[in-house]
């Protein structure tokens, strides 16, 4: 295995640090490597979180005006059917399309480019909002760890979990990147932060010149060592990335569409993204944070407009103007994004006209109408059928979205799925896998890749499917919130057909998903006894 | 010893010697001063604590422009006012904050035995206060001064009698939205922090169980209500000539009587009884009275876990509950008062135990301001406003954190994006001092005949850990540049100050290596 060897730089222009003698020399450790050899998996998948800090109001954000329910519970909030913009039977809140670019988040649902999931939650809401955007963050399951410390994000196990080497091999261009001045629990694991935080290239250039470390990393084991290799490690990747994030943005900056960015802090981060991907830097995760959803007061003016209505306007902006930069630039097939908020807000309003912490809510996943599939998914809200804190029950784990943005961006197997949540997950396919090669397994039977009969069913059923080579199958059947109900098989299976007794003694609908070759196929069966 | 390992809390009773003095004082405080460490070092902790800690209660003197609004309304900018004097009147309340900010830090960087600050801003990074709160509002200054002194009088004092005197104090009562809470609509927003932030935590420490629930959350915020603080002029409903201070709002308050915990219980209280004194001591005391009842090993707990991560590791997967419960024991047979836990960690083997020197990440303010102390950097780059934006910029603007839970701390001060800063502005302090002061001050510790000693003290008072011998020869080498041992010596036993520029180029040799940024 070759390694690389890297040069020091011994005098950095205008920080005043003297020449010092090269007495001491690192040539050992650390070791960048080019992402595409550290992850030849991922291809060219970009993800954009934006995160919704404070609890975003869901139900004032796609509104249920055709409810009656809705307008009983907020006398002081709600947004009349009138003032509510309708796109396919779907009642927009007007901030996310007045005065936006090219339409706004309207147009974007409008054009397959935007899904909106419903129901977003887990078992167990946490209405703090630490602990709440720690678990969201975490990929935890809080009815298991209630009490656990939440010390590492879900990303940052996965990023780990490929970079078995990390800090001594690190990638060349930083993997993950938060655009704010510190790193989210997201990025985090126990070999260090996977990802960066970066505010602005050129200070970040400017300053990562000569902070490389000639000290070595220490070995003994103790606190001290941990904590002096973690700001080693920080040193190091602040030099190296410094420089590869300011040639990326330098040259990316030159061929954006700047002109179509807002003045909004949000947009001018989008912007900055566009730079760098237009630039070539090969970061796959970007991070944002939009504060203050938190509206336990004045959350809507009379006018319908006020602090909520203008978040969504900046949020609905950054998300149009940014897709449309892409598209123009020719990168947004690579493109998926999402909004995650540690919880939605209470369904009936508080007396100080906004709202207080709530469970479930809405989920947006944007992206290039190839590989998203857009439109609103699962079930309306239930406002008739309440938690007993008067919030929305959930329909879909929230680490459903991440499993399958695991699968279908970053190739996950199953078994790195489960090592990361600690279970598995059914995708709810929002995203098209942009390669796919479940043709190369199986055959279609009565057009579909499974023929599952009779369906619906008393309880028993035949699975049936045609592998046409070799290979590791993976059936089970899911529940509809994403949750595993059964594994049917889980093995190394020689080419043929096989028709497979299966029995689901509970009325409702399931999934049955079959997986091979890191490719999945799910078919939906009624149970009805 | 790891923490794991550690089964007991025995006294640690040797005199202190440099390393020990220097650790003690770096975490008790900001950074000794080498007088600071002379007075120290040959004492046993027991009496060094005592020195430390002092016994008087003074509280420092505003400045004289702070006098002049201290007591001074202003009306409140949100309230329907023309744009031009919303903006004119929240200039006005944004220069006052950053004064009372430079006044703090001037404390911080300034202060001598007894040391005040650290503990003060220890409770204060617990019971956070956003100056700029709720996306448009400012807490005005005058009520961030008072909540200040508030906290460093009650530094040492009973975590109950912080509880209630927070409760009410006016910056709390705007921030949490007690302000707006009343019978009609309780705002549950203090009373939940309360639980989870300030005092238990949503789940005890040891056995995971749920310390408290939303019922107990909601009849709590019914405890609570009625009450508001004089915050600005024209204030509807405000007594006169109270300004900044807490009062009672009978009219707000719901009556009903409240359950809480399980067994605990507040009485409905009569209209008659419905004023200030009785409501005090029935709702709120009582509230915390209850919560201390019913809750209060779990909060013991609570808090002896951030007095370790505070001072002694903060790293929030190392913690051992054995040693979290001696401590917590202590604070429940002391009635809860602070004075005795710190006393017991300061004087521990766990405290000075090896493990435990050099591991800590230093903070921003412990980053900035023990660097300046160390140097003996000038007041008026302080009253400038200089440390406050670099704190500002560190991520740890002092009274205006991220939110209400405070700063995560630990590791997450130190990221791509602020140790790269970290390292700018402590090369701009350094190239900043003269190089006879630099002499002088680095001369304090003392007169020297032999070169390696004074590497060797110089090394420890300012790094964490002893240097391996590479890195020593070249710490040596950039000292003594173009002269002999004994040359350089006679020079510095002299104070030349010609050594100066000697001497920073080892500063600033120091401050890009990883260790710099620990203690």
């Amino acid at each position: 295995m070759k390694r690389r060897t890297f040069i020091k730089y011994t005098t950095i222009a205008g920080t005043g640090l003297a020449l010092v003698p090269n007495i001491l020399r690192t040539t050992e450790n650390p070791i960048f490597v080019p992402n595409e050899k550290l992850l030849s998996d991922f291809d060219d998948n970009i993800i954009i979180f934006i995160e919704l800090f404070g609890g975003n109001d869901g139900l004032n954000t796609i509104i249920p005006a055709e409810d009656d329910e809705y307008y009983k519970l907020r006398p002081n909030i709600n947004i009349p059917i009138d003032i509510a913009i309708k796109i396919n039977d779907i009642y927009f809140n007007p901030g996310l399309i007045d005065d936006v670019h090219n339409g706004g988040l309207g147009r974007m649902f409008e054009d397959g480019r935007l899904a909106i999931v419903e129901g977003i939650g887990y078992d167990q809401p946490n209405l703090s909002h630490f602990r709440s955007e720690d678990i969201w963050q975490s990929g935890i399951n809080p009815k298991s760890n209630n009490n656990l410390k939440l010390l590492e994000g879900w990303l940052g196990r996965f990023l780990s979990l490929k970079l078995p080497d990390f800090p001594i091999n690190i990638p060349e261009h930083p993997i993950a990147i938060s655009l704010d001045g510190t790193t989210p629990l997201m990025f985090k694991s126990e070999k260090g932060d996977m990802g960066i935080s970066l505010l602005d290239p050129f200070s970040f250039y400017q300053l990562g010149a000569g902070l490389m470390p000639k000290e070595n990393l220490l070995e003994e084991d103790s606190y001290y060592t941990k904590e002096f290799n973690f700001v080693h490690t920080i040193a190091t990747q602040s030099e190296r990335y410094s420089n590869a994030v300011y040639n990326a943005y330098t040259k990316g900056k030159e061929l954006i569409n700047a002109d179509i960015y807002s003045d909004n802090s949000l947009s001018q981060k989008m912007k900055l993204i566009s730079s760098l991907i237009a630039g070539g830097l090969k970061t796959k995760v970007y991070f944002l944070k939009l504060s203050n959803f938190d509206f336990h007061a004045q959350q809507m003016n009379t006018g319908y407009t006020g602090g909520h209505y203008t978040l969504l306007n900046n949020l609905s902006r950054a998300i149009s103007e940014f897709m449309d930069d892409a598209l123009k630039l020719g990168y947004s097939e690579r493109i998926t994004g999402l909004t995650i908020s540690e919880f939605g807000r209470r369904a009936y309003d508080n007396n100080s006209r906004g709202t207080d912490h709530g469970a479930a809510s809405m989920q947006f996943i944007f992206g290039n109408d190839k590989f998203i599939n857009g439109g609103y998914w699962n079930n309306r809200p239930r406002l008739d059928d309440l938690d007993i804190n008067g919030n929305l029950k959930y329909q879909t784990d929230y680490r459903v979205i991440y499993a399958e943005i695991l699968e279908k961006r970053f190739s996950a197997t199953n078994e790195e799925i489960k090592k990361v949540f600690g279970e598995e997950f059914l995708p709810l396919n929002i995203l098209e896998k942009r390669i796919s090669k479940i043709k190369n397994y199986l055959r279609k039977i009565n057009d579909n890749y499974l023929n599952v009969y009779p369906n619906p069913t008393f309880g028993k059923f035949f699975i049936e499917f045609e592998l046409t080579k070799q290979s590791k199958v993976n059936l089970s059947i899911f529940n509809t919130n994403g949750k595993l109900k059964t594994n049917i098989l889980s093995k190394n299976l020689e080419e043929g057909i096989y028709n497979i007794p299966c029995q689901i003694d509970d009325n409702g609908i399931y999934f049955i998903s079959i997986s091979v070759g890191n490719d999945r196929f799910t078919y939906k069966i009624i149970v009805n006894k | 010893m790891k923490l794991e390992n550690y089964n007991d809390i025995s006294e640690y009773k040797e005199k202190l010697d440099l390393r020990r003095a220097v650790h003690l004082l770096r975490r008790i405080g900001f950074h000794p001063s080498i007088e600071q460490l002379n007075q120290i070092i040959g004492k046993t902790p027991q009496e060094a604590f005592s020195l430390i800690v002092g016994s008087s209660n003074e509280l420092p003197e505003p400045s004289n422009s702070m006098k002049n609004w201290l007591n001074k309304l202003e009306e409140d900018p949100l309230d329907n006012l023309p744009l031009e004097i919303r903006f004119e009147i929240e200039g006005r309340l944004r220069s006052r904050y950053y004064e009372f900010i430079n006044w703090w830090l001037d404390l911080m960087k300034n202060e001598n035995f007894p040391y005040k600050e650290k503990f003060t801003l220890f409770l204060s990074s617990i019971w956070n206060i956003e100056f700029t709160y709720d996306t448009l509002a400012l807490i005005p200054p005058p009520l961030l001064y008072r909540n200040n002194q508030t906290l460093r009088r009650l530094r040492f004092a009973s975590y109950k009698q912080i509880a209630e005197e927070i409760t009410l104090d006016g910056s709390m009562l705007l921030y949490q939205s007690l302000f707006y809470s009343s019978k009609r609509g309780p705002n549950e927003n203090f009373m939940r922090e309360l639980l989870e932030l300030f005092t238990m935590g949503i789940a005890d420490l040891e056995t995971g169980k749920a310390n408290y629930t939303e019922g107990d959350i909601r009849e709590g915020s019914r405890a609570l209500t009625g009450w508001r603080t004089v915050a600005y002029l024209g204030q509807e409903g405000a007594p006169a000539n109270r300004p900044f201070e807490t009062f009672f709002a009978a009219q707000h308050h719901d009556t009903s009587g409240k359950k809480l915990f399980q067994y605990g219980e507040i009485l409905p209280i009569s209209n008659d009884d419905n004023n200030e004194d009785l409501v005090k001591e029935k709702e709120v005391k009582g509230l915390i009275d209850i919560i201390f009842k019913w809750r209060g090993n779990s909060i013991a707990k609570f808090i002896s876990d951030k007095i370790l991560r505070f001072y002694l590791y903060s790293n929030p997967a190392a913690s051992n509950i054995n040693i979290i419960n001696q401590f917590a024991n202590t604070m429940i047979e002391n009635n809860f008062e602070l004075l005795p836990v710190y006393q017991k960690l300061f004087t521990s083997e766990l405290f000075y135990d090896d493990d435990f020197i050099g591991c800590q990440i230093k903070s921003p303010v412990e980053f900035i301001i023990g660097l300046e102390r160390i140097l003996d950097y000038d007041f008026d780059n302080i009253s400038n406003g200089k440390t406050r934006s670099y704190l500002n910029s560190l991520e740890q603007v002092l009274y205006d954190p991220p939110n209400v839970s405070g700063w995560k701390g630990y590791r997450n001060w130190i990221n791509t994006n602020t140790y790269p800063l970290r390292v700018k502005y402590a090369v701009e302090i350094i190239n900043n001092i003269s190089r006879k002061k630099i002499v002088d001050n680095f001369s304090k510790l003392g007169k020297y005949q032999n070169f390696d000693n004074f590497l060797d003290d110089f090394l420890i008072y300012l790094m964490p850990k002893e240097l391996p011998n590479q890195r020593k020869i070249e710490i040596k080498s950039i000292l003594l540049g173009n002269y002999l041992e004994n040359d350089w010596l006679s020079k510095f036993n002299s104070q030349d100050e010609q050594l100066g520029e000697n001497i920073r180029k080892a500063l600033l040799r120091l401050v890009v290596t990883p260790d710099f940024q620990l203690c």
